[in-house]
């Protein structure tokens, strides 16, 4: 009798510890698909960002639509108000472009029982050319979007979280009941239940470093959320994940830059500190939810690579064939291209007779120091700056796949601080312009016409005249961010070229040209 | 003595130090499941599971008396241990530290780290020389009295005083375990050579 006991839990313990080994095994396949080409890791692959469990991100803004649809509810829906590229229906469990679905866990890019949802290149680079809010537009890949409001919408969702009597296991449940008529599975539960404990305590860490996150109205107000649509905060960022530390003053904000023609660029960030394209993408994931761990995930790591596979050459949109009914001035084209080899070529190159050629400038990929070209300082001059290429190397351990090279980092003692000479193949789509987004047209860029102190941004629809945003003077449901040039980081100075407005040798006539051939572009 | 002779395992031994290894294994694997990084939940899991499977084996080092029984829950639980050890180390080494001697070191610091490969290195060949070799020759006596201090040590050190969390309770629950065993095993020095002068006087 004894001795069938002693069997009967030697068998009892083999099998558990059978399964517990099993289910370690069976984790192997809590895989997502691999996408299938290097445009479908740029829209679904993941980058390392994983934000919440799939369900929870699928009713967060029912559950608090005072945080995701701060402008009222005849304002649109969150993805209207946070600027988001509305996806297909039948896609991607319908969410917005550049929202990836996986298997992955977050931080650690562990596989996962259920779906998790995170960011990636797609859902800042990828942007919709309209000329009226009714209109459906023109979906652009690789072009930074210029009415995505990323920071607002993250502190939205933190707001959301850290609300623990509103957002539990059981809210959750009852609003995915309501919107998809079906149970939430256990998986599902659990993990709801370990993650939001999880990323609960994880925001509380970092209440030191963050502060609170703003809530409800306050996601529209300028002076409280100084980066608005369009833009994002990476200094600040990037000092954050690497040191663990806010920078004051925090280098202001930058735009969300086109990622047409990478190939063409010596230096991939522009500002000339990245040499090497996927180390500044990296960056990029690090400071959107990424984590040095997880970017090491085969998964993960492919993404980063195809990702760069499909904007090393993907060409931007051509002007003339997005406004087909705006047709360019072709014999005022061809004097403004005399205009911009005289004053531009020089810095930004100009295009080849074959299609997609572009023939380096002089100057381009040089980097221009910010005292010439007398644009914002603050970018390159914030305090941690001249640390910054060492600390992003020491950040990096040595074997990590993405540690990239000393001599490909800068700035080093000696080098002037400044931004770099880019090509400007598909000039037109580059909206707004300057690294602040201080620009909102090329007419304005080219001093044709004078640049506005003051504007609002938000979904701002596309003006074909003057080549840039549609941008007033008075803000309204979707134009709600109050830009002005006054605040740090915002300048609208410098780039004087061909000549400043109404200054010596200004010619307004050969501005005209010089707009109209850079449509061409 | 051949190799094979040196431990008659019975089932009911067997099952005592089984049971407990495939119960806290399965656990410490399983256990990491709701937590969001599975390797180092694991790491975390299997080194609890290691140290509370070795204090049989360290009391049954202590513990008076060569009886058949003894070692073989001594030898057991010592195998055991090591598995899980094993799968602990596994972890650290390819999730924790990515393969890397670098952040092993970084991780670690220089001297824990020289520390751990000797431990990991010394327990293993233990438990080689229990198996494959005469357990009687002198400097396997030597190595294993030392290295089961050393092993012990090490253990009291990691649990009780330099990590911090629920592995101060198995490492004071250890501590409690072989302090006891220790007393035990003085208390019948003690008495052993009252036991031999009245059984001489008889």
């Amino acid at each position: 009798m004894i001795r069938a006991l002693q069997i009967f839990l030697i068998v009892i313990t083999s099998t558990f510890l059978l399964a517990a080994v099993g289910l370690v095994a069976l984790e192997a396949t809590w895989t997502t698909p691999p996408p299938g080409s290097p445009q479908d890791y740029f829209l679904y692959g993941s980058t390392g960002t994983e934000l919440m469990p799939l369900p929870v991100f699928q009713v967060l803004p029912d559950l608090f639509p005072d945080q995701f649809q701060p402008a009222g509810k005849d304002a649109g829906d969150w993805i209207d108000q946070f600027g988001f590229i509305r996806g297909k229906a039948d896609v991607n469990h319908g969410l917005p472009v550049g929202i990836s679905v996986t298997h992955y866990r977050p931080k650690s890019g562990a596989p996962s029982p259920v779906e998790f949802v995170g960011f990636n290149c797609a859902i800042c680079h990828t942007a919709v050319i309209r000329r009226s809010d009714k209109e459906a537009g023109t979906l652009v890949l690789g072009m930074g979007n210029p009415n995505i409001d990323l920071v607002a919408f993250g502190d939205a969702v933190k707001t959301s979280i850290l609300d623990e009597k509103r957002l539990t296991l059981e809210t959750i449940q009852s609003a995915y009941e309501a919107k998809f008529n079906k149970s939430l599975g256990p998986l599902d539960k659990l993990m709801i239940t370990v993650w939001l404990k999880g990323v609960r305590q994880g925001l509380g860490q970092e209440m030191p470093m963050r502060n609170q996150p703003f809530a409800g109205a306050d996601l529209r107000n300028s002076a409280l959320m100084p980066s608005g649509p369009g833009r994002n905060q990476p200094m600040k960022e990037t000092v954050r994940f690497l040191i663990d530390e806010t920078p004051e003053p925090d280098g202001g904000s930058s735009k969300i830059p086109c990622l047409y023609e990478q190939h063409q660029r010596d230096w991939a960030q522009y500002d000339g500190s990245l040499r090497d394209p996927i180390t500044r993408n990296s960056l990029a994931a690090l400071g959107v939810g990424a984590s040095i761990y997880n970017l090491r995930v085969p998964g993960i790591l492919e993404t980063m690579n195809q990702s760069y596979v499909y904007i090393r050459d993907l060409h931007g949109p051509v002007y003339s064939e997005t406004f087909k009914d705006e047709p360019v001035d072709h014999v005022r084209a061809g004097r403004g291209q005399t205009v911009y080899m005289r004053y531009c070529s020089d810095c930004h190159g100009w295009p080849g007779a074959k299609p997609g050629e572009w023939i380096k400038g002089k100057r381009q990929n040089l980097v221009t120091p910010v005292d010439e070209i007398g644009t914002d300082p603050a970018r390159v001059t914030f305090r941690f700056y001249p640390k910054m290429a060492q600390l992003i190397y020491d950040f990096f351990p040595d074997n990590h796949p993405l540690k990239p090279k000393r001599s490909d980092l800068r700035p080093n003692p000696g080098d002037a601080p400044g931004y770099i000479n880019q090509p400007i193949g598909s000039a037109f789509s580059r909206v707004p312009f300057l690294h602040n987004g201080s620009v909102p047209t090329l007419a304005e860029l080219i001093n044709l016409q004078p640049r506005r102190a003051v504007f609002y941004r938000g979904s701002n629809l596309y003006d074909p005249a003057r080549a840039g945003l549609l941008v007033g003077d008075q803000p309204d449901a979707l134009r709600y961010f109050r830009y002005d040039t006054q605040v740090y980081g915002n300048s609208n100075k410098g780039h004087d070229y061909p000549w400043a407005y109404h200054g010596p040798g200004w010619n307004e006539n050969e501005l005209k040209d010089l707009l109209e051939y850079l449509k061409t572009l | 003595m051949e190799a094979n002779e040196k431990y008659e395992i019975t089932l009911r031994d067997f099952t005592l130090a089984f049971v407990p290894f495939g119960v806290l294994l399965g656990a410490a694997l399983l256990a990491a499941e709701p937590t969001m990084d599975l390797g180092f939940s694991r790491t975390i899991y299997t080194i609890w599971a290691t140290a509370a499977l070795v204090t049989p084996a360290l009391c049954a080092i202590i513990l008076p008396g060569d009886s058949e029984r003894k070692r073989n829950i001594w030898i057991l639980f010592w195998t055991f241990s090591f598995v899980v050890y094993l799968v602990h180390l596994g972890y650290a080494v390819f999730s924790v530290y990515h393969g890397s001697m670098k952040e092993f070191l970084a991780g670690q610091g220089i001297f824990a780290a020289i520390n751990n490969v000797i431990f990991t290195l010394w327990w293993a060949l233990d438990i080689y020389l229990a198996w494959f070799r005469d357990s009687g020759a002198r400097w396997i006596r030597i190595e294993r009295v030392v290295g089961h201090w050393y092993i012990g040590v090490t253990f009291f050190a990691s649990t009780v005083i330099l990590k911090h969390g629920f592995i101060n309770v198995i490492g004071g629950a250890m501590t409690a375990a072989l302090l006891v065993c220790f007393m035990v095993r003085f208390d019948a020095r003690r008495r052993a050579p009252v036991a031999m002068a009245r059984a001489q006087s008889r």
